[in-house]
Parts: structure tokens; sequence; C-alpha cells
């Protein structure tokens, strides 16, 4: 290694420290430091979208707590958050991930603001720093962002970021960003795995490093989020459905609700059309779809 | 006695309890000191003024609180000091007459007013003032072999 010495902080993480190059690290002290003096620790991760602000923030997380475990850890609602809130132990880290689907929902920045609002309440008694990756600080509201918010992260490329020490003004309504340190960090558990990305990785299933089990469960978080959109979809679609469009698809399917005496079972019509179709209606219209069946198909339905 | 004039019926003011440092503008000042200097060292030939020259860089430095002044300040500031030797002998044709004695003999201590300026500027970058040192955080990601307590 070319450089003069290194530190290690938390036990696990190497610090390049050399007074020619300037390398020092003032940030992981700093907020270790005000870990155990029981200030909050709030860090707002921005930058734009996939250039890793989730696994940078999973980083700065684990100076905090080396073992940090990414399905308690890592939350994306603010149900989750409360869950971490009381089920972690003291000093743990919670990182309020930002889901691909944010944007689309607004929810999810009042959740955010909720959690900032508590983290700051049980800051005495609960003590559990937080870092919120983003894509932009302007989405959070501008007097949580500038008054819970003790450190700015711009992350400006994969790993390179640069820290802001937030410093409200007590007399009027500004806030001073301090430049404190600029982060260059390599890939989450690169030591172990020389892969850029998990996206393409065949091991994604079974791995057990950090990177791994934190992409499983945002794919598991997103592929849920998918299944409630379609959902949400259909269930539009169907209000925009008219009759015929509803029995031409009840038809279809016909095997699955008729009786062995050749008549049709409303209860389980309107059962296999919510799930095989993805298709809700009322009972009363159930048996609007009965009646256009048995009149457009006498043959078939007695 | 109204709730405005202090205990010895003086009108109280805040304006009391503010220091010189939060009326005057420190880094004005310096850098204004600085900005004269420039332009003086930089006039035309015509106007070119070596007098105002060292002037104005004696006055940057005497803005600065000799408190703040350290050792390498001191050592610079020698290396700045130019002294020469004054005959006052009588002359005749260019020449001096008589013998060299003490009583017409005399030093006057002079300085170079771009070593002095060079001093006071390394002496604003030691104490901080010129350019602020932003520390870079470089994580190796690797797990030391023996897992040393650091004790940070």
């Amino acid at each position: 290694m070319e450089f003069e010495k290194q530190i290690v902080i938390g036990d696990r993480w190497v610090y390049e420290v050399d007074r020619n190059k300037n390398t020092w690290p003032r940030f992981a002290i700093e907020i270790r430091q005000r870990v155990r003096q029981k200030l909050a620790v709030n860090v707002l991760v921005t930058g734009e979208g996939g250039i890793g602000k989730s696994m940078l923030a999973i980083q700065l997380a684990q100076i905090i707590d080396a073992d940090l475990d990414p399905e308690k850890q890592v939350v994306y609602t603010y149900s989750e958050y409360l869950d971490a809130l009381m089920g972690l132990g003291k000093g743990k880290p919670i990182i309020f991930d930002e889901p691909s689907y944010a944007l689309s929902h607004r929810s999810w920045f009042s959740e955010i603001q909720q959690a900032l609002v508590k983290t700051m309440e049980s800051q005495r008694f609960m003590l559990h720093p937080l870092f919120i990756p983003i894509i932009n600080a302007s989405l959070i509201d501008k007097t949580i962002r500038n008054f819970l918010i003790q450190y700015a992260v711009y992350e400006f490329a994969r790993g390179k970021a640069v820290v802001y020490r937030l410093k409200p003004s007590q007399r009027e309504d500004k806030t001073y960003y301090n430049t404190i340190a600029r982060l260059d960090y390599p890939l989450l558990d690169s030591e172990s795995c020389d892969k850029d990305s998990c996206l393409d990785c065949r091991d994604l299933e079974t791995c057990q490093l950090l990177r791994g089990r934190y992409e499983r469960k945002k794919a598991r978080i997103q592929h849920q989020r998918y299944r409630e959109g379609r959902e949400e979809a259909l269930a539009k679609e169907t209000r925009t459905m008219t009759l015929d469009d509803i029995v031409a698809k009840a038809y279809s399917l016909r095997d699955h609700f008729k009786k062995e005496d050749g008549r049709i079972d409303v209860s389980k019509l309107r059962h296999i059309l919510r799930t095989e179709a993805g298709i809700k209606i009322p009972l009363n219209k159930s048996y609007d779809v009965k009646t256009s069946l048995e009149a457009e198909h006498p043959t078939e339905f007695q | 006695m109204s709730d405005k004039t202090d205990g010895m019926g003086y009108e109280a003011s805040t304006e009391e309890s503010l220091t010189f440092g939060d009326k005057i503008n420190w880094p004005f000042i310096i850098a204004s000191g600085m900005l004269g200097y420039l332009r003086a060292s930089t006039l035309p030939h015509e106007v070119f003024d070596p007098d105002q020259v060292k002037r104005t860089s004696m006055a940057v430095l005497s803005v600065i609180p000799s408190s703040d002044r350290d050792k390498e300040f001191n050592e610079a500031y020698e290396k700045a000091k130019i002294t020469r030797d004054i005959d006052n002998r009588p002359r005749w044709c260019e020449k001096p007459i008589g013998q060299k004695t003490p009583e017409n003999q005399s030093k006057v201590v002079d300085y170079d007013p771009y070593l002095l300026m060079t001093a006071t500027v390394d002496l604003l970058k030691r104490l901080g003032l010129l350019s602020k040192i932003i520390s870079i955080e470089r994580r190796m990601n690797r797990k030391p072999p023996e897992m040393v307590k650091s004790g940070v």
C-alpha cells in the first residue's frame, strides 16, 4: 500500500491515513462520536438514480454497526420502520430506503417525515441513527430537511461523495452547508466479490453477502409493489369494462363455475372472475352476467 | 426608571455587549489591504511608487494581531529585513572626506515589501484563513488480519 498508515474504525473498517494525500476518516469518526454522546445522527444521501445511494448508506451505517442486517435494518415503509425502531437494540442504525416507485407514491415522503419526527422524539431512549437515500433532498419538507437532518451526503459518482454538515441559523430562516469531508468508498463487499452488480448474478438467490441479501429484499419489495400495482390497474380497467366484456371473459372461464347439471354457480362465477381474470364485480352484477350468459348460450347453460 | 435604562440611568443598548469582532469586518479589512497592495505593485512605470508598495505591505501586516504571529513568520520577517549602512561624512567630488567614526556612520533598517507580503500570506495560510482543508475519507474495505482495537 502506498500510504503512510491506516486506521481501523469499528474494529472492521480500514481507512487510509496519509498527511500528504490529506486522507483521514473524519466523517466516520464524527458519527461514531455522536452516537456515543447520544446525539442525533440523521443522514440524507442524495444522488441520481442508480448511482448507489443505498449501497453508500449501508456502508455508512456499517461504520456504526458492522454486523448490519438488511432484513431488519433496511426498511421501506413507515410500519416497517416502527417495527425496526422497537425491535432493534440501542444504537442500531436504520436505513429508510427509497423504493424505485417512490416518486409515483407521494405518501412515501410523508412517511419519511413521520419517521424523522419519530426518530427525534425517541432519540434519547432508542438512539437509532437514520440514513435516508433519496433522489433529491427537496422532496422532503423544508423544515424537516433543515432542522432534523445533521448531515447531507451528495454522491456524484459511484462511491464518491461530498459530506456536508447542516447548521441551521438560530436567528434567520437559513441553513448553512459546511463541507466536512469527501468520501471515497469501494463497492460494498468488494473484498469478497469482484462483480460490480448483483442484477445479472446467477448466485443472487443464494448469496450470503450483505449486498446480495439487500438486493434480494429490494427485489421482493419491488415485486410486491408491482403486484399491488397490477391489481390496482385491473380494478381500474374493470370499472370501465362493459357488461359484454365481462360476459365474454366469463364465457371463456365457463368450465370453472358450471355446475354438473349445467347451471351457473353465481358465487363461484364471482370468485373465478376475481382470481383468474382480476375482475371484481358486485353481487347484483354477477346475476346480470348469469342472465346474459344463459340468454346468449341457452343450450350450454340449462 | 424606565425599562430601557440600566442601573446607572443610562439608556441600555444591545450594542454595548458587542465586541469589535462583531462590529468590524476583519476579513474585509485584510482583503482590502491585500487588494491595495496588489494595485500598488501593478501600477504602470510612470506612476509606480516603490514606497507605496512598501507602505501597503506594512499596513496589511499591521492589522494581523501580534499574538497570531508564529516562529516561522518571525524567521521570514527577519529574512525580509534589509539593513543599509549610511555614510554621513561630507563629500567632495562624490567621495567621502575624513575618517569613518561611529558618529558619522548609521544604519537604516528597511524591508523588502514582496518578501514581507509572502511571509504574511504564509502566516495566513498557516492560520487556516486562506484555504479550507477538506479531508478525504478513503475506505480500504477489508478486514484487518488481526482485529485490532483502534480505540476510535
